[in-house]
C-alpha cells in the first residue's frame, strides 16, 4: 500500500545506514527530488480542499474534510520531517570529515571519477559526486570557516591528533605526489614511491589525506 | 495524556547540558484556525501522585516539589524555554493538561518509531482518504479498519472531530507486538522473546501506545522485561569483548564464539538494545585494552 510519507521513511533509512558508514554515500537526488514534489502535491490538495470555503472553513460543519486536511498537514509534516533529518545527518558527517582533515571534495571527485581524473570528474560540476552541489558548497565554506578559526592559533593544530606521539620521528611511504613541504630541517621533495625519515607532526597532515602512509 | 513532539531551535545546541527551545506548534492540527491559545509550562520534577493522570492535574494538588513554572503563567505566542532532553513537562491550554517529552526533532531512530504502524479505526466517512485503505476512487467508510503510521494515527487518535458527540477521528488498538501473547510470553521469561521479530523498535512504539493508552499493566511488564535483558546483554557484551580481540575487526568478530543460543538472544534485540549492546562491549573493550597497555608500561 503505497502512501504518503514512504518516500521519506525510505531516505531516513538512508541516514539510519550513513550513521555506520565511514564514507559518505551518494547523494539520493531522485528520492528527495520525490519527497519534495510530495510536499508540493499535497499542498495543491489543501489549497483546492479550502478553496470552495473562501477562508471560513468551520471544522466541526465538515468532519470529514477537516480529517482530509489534518492527515494532507501530517504527511506534509512528517517529510519535512524527514528532508531535514537525512540533510542534518549528511552536514554532520561532512563536517566530520572536514574536521577529520580528509580532502572532502577531492574524495568525492575520486570515488565517482577514479583516481587520476578524479580533478576532471570534480571540475565537472559533480553529477556523478557523492555530494551534491549545494553540499559541496558547503563543505568548502565550512573548511574556509574552520581554517579561519584555526588561524587565531599558529603554534596549535586543533585538527591534529590528540593521540600523544610515541615517536618523535616516523618512517613513511608517499602514495600520491604531494610535492615540495618545508620542515625544521629543509625541504623534502615528496615524489610517489618515495620513504622518508620525517617528524611525526610535520606529516601528520598528509597522512590523515591519504598522501602518505605511516610505516611500521 | 499526550505526547508532542517539540522543535528545536537553532544549531550546534547538542553539547550543551539544557536545550534551549521554542515551542512553535501548541496549536492543534486538527484545527488550523483555532488561534495559539493561552498556555503555562511547567517542568515535571516528580512523575505525578499514584493514582492521578496527567490529564486531571491541576495547580491545587501539584505541589511546587513537583513543578516548577517555567514560562509567566498565561504567556501567548511562541515561547522559549532552556529543558534538558528526554525531560517531561507538562503544558496546559485553557483546561487540558499535555505532557510534553522533549526529544530530537533530528532524530533518526525515533523518526523511523514513528513509521510504526497500529491498528487504527475510522470513526466517519471520509470521500478523499480511500487510498488509506488501498482504494483510492472509494471513500473510505466508518468502522474501515487500516494500519496507520505512528506520525499520523497519533494525532488522528487524539484530534477532536468538533462534532456536537466529541468523537476522534480514529479509534486505535494495541499493535500485535504489544498484544496478549507478546505480554505473556514477556512475564513467562523476557530472555526468551525476540522483540526484534516484533518491532524493530519494540520499546519506543511501546513508549508510544502507553502514552495513547490507558493500559496500567504494560508499564511494568516492560520495565521487567528490560532490566532482565540489559543484564543478561551486559553479559553478552562482556563475552564478546574478549573474544573479538582474539578475532580480527571489531564487526566480524563480534559474533564469532557466542553459543547458538547467545546468538538467538542477540539477534532479537531490538534497536534501543542493540545500542546498549553496542556501548556495553565497546566500553568492556576499551577497559581491557587500557589495562593491557598499564601493564605493558
Amino acid at each position: 500500500m503505497p502512501m504518503y510519507g514512504d518516500q521519506g521513511n525510505k531516505l531516513v533509512q538512508h541516514a539510519k545506514r550513513m550513521q555506520n558508514l565511514a564514507h559518505l554515500p551518494p547523494y539520493q537526488t531522485e528520492l528527495v527530488r520525490a519527497v519534495t514534489r510530495e510536499v508540493r502535491d499535497l499542498d495543491k490538495d489543501v489549497a483546492s480542499l479550502l478553496e470552495p470555503f473562501q477562508g471560513s472553513f468551520d471544522p466541526s460543519a465538515d468532519q470529514s474534510t477537516a480529517c482530509t486536511l489534518l492527515v494532507n498537514h501530517l504527511s506534509m509534516r512528517r517529510n519535512k520531517r524527514c528532508l531535514l533529518a537525512y540533510h542534518r545527518t549528511r552536514t554532520d558527517k561532512l563536517e566530520e570529515l572536514v574536521w577529520n582533515g580528509s580532502d572532502v571534495l577531492d574524495l568525492a571527485g575520486q570515488q565517482a571519477g577514479g583516481g587520476a581524473n578524479g580533478a576532471t570528474a570534480a571540475a565537472d560540476g559533480g553529477a556523478s559526486s557523492s555530494l551534491s552541489p549545494q553540499e559541496e558548497d558547503y563543505v568548502r565554506q565550512y573548511g574556509d570557516l574552520l581554517a579561519a578559526y584555526k588561524g587565531q592559533w599558529t603554534d596549535i593544530d586543533l585538527t591534529g591528533s590528540l593521540e600523544p606521539p610515541r615517536d618523535l620521528f616516523i618512517d613513511v611511504r608517499v602514495l600520491k605526489d604531494a610535492g615540495e613541504i618545508q620542515t625544521e630541517y629543509g625541504a623534502i621533495n615528496l615524489t610517489k614511491n618515495s620513504q622518508f625519515y620525517v617528524r611525526q607532526g610535520d606529516v601528520e597532515r598528509l597522512i590523515a589525506q591519504g598522501y602518505l602512509q605511516k610505516l611500521g | 495524556m499526550q505526547t508532542w513532539d517539540v522543535k528545536l531551535v537553532g544549531s550546534g545546541l547538542r553539547r550543551e547540558p539544557r536545550w534551549k527551545l521554542r515551542l512553535l506548534s501548541v496549536t492543534i492540527p486538527s484545527l488550523p484556525h483555532l488561534k495559539l491559545p493561552q498556555f503555562r509550562l511547567y517542568e515535571l520534577l516528580s512523575g505525578p501522585p499514584a493514582g492521578t493522570s496527567v490529564a486531571d492535574l491541576t495547580e491545587a494538588h501539584c505541589p511546587s516539589r513537583m513543578f516548577r513554572v517555567l514560562s509567566k503563567p498565561k504567556i501567548q505566542g511562541p515561547v522559549e524555554v532552556g529543558l534538558a532532553v528526554g525531560v517531561s513537562f507538562i503544558l496546559c491550554i485553557g483546561s487540558p493538561h499535555y505532557r510534553v517529552v522533549i526529544m530530537s526533532y533530528y532524530d533518526i531512530d525515533s523518526i523511523l518509531t514513528d513509521a510504526e504502524k497500529i491498528p487504527c479505526t475510522f470513526q466517519l466517512d471520509i470521500p478523499d482518504l480511500g487510498y488509506l485503505d488501498n482504494t483510492p476512487n472509494q471513500p473510505l467508510k466508518a468502522g474501515t479498519k487500516v494500519n496507520l503510521p505512528l506520525w499520523l494515527a497519533e494525532m488522528l487518535v487524539i484530534a477532536n472531530t468538533g462534532g456536537p458527540d466529541n468523537k476522534t477521528f480514529v479509534t486505535f488498538d494495541l499493535p500485535r507486538a504489544l498484544g496478549n501473547d507478546v505480554v505473556q510470553a514477556l512475564k513467562a521469561d523476557p530472555r526468551a522473546v525476540p522483540l526484534r521479530d516484533q518491532s524493530a523498535h519494540f520499546y519506543g512504539l511501546a513508549t508510544h501506545m502507553m502514552d495513547l493508552s490507558e493500559e496500567q499493566e504494560l508499564g511494568s511488564v516492560l520495565r521487567k522485561t528490560f532490566v532482565t535483558r540489559a543484564a543478561e546483554i551486559s553479559l553478552h557484551a562482556r563475552k564478546v569483548g574478549g573474544v573479538s580481540t582474539k578475532g580480527k575487526g571489531k564487526e566480524e568478530g563480534s559474533n564469532l564464539g557466542i553459543g547458538g543460543a547467545g546468538e538467538e538472544f542477540l539477534r532479537g534485540l531490538d534497536e534501543w538494545e542493540r545500542k546498549l549492546f553496542r556501548k556495553a562491549h565497546d566500553g568492556a573493550k576499551s577497559g581491557k585494552e587500557w589495562m593491557d597497555s598499564i601493564k605493558k608500561n
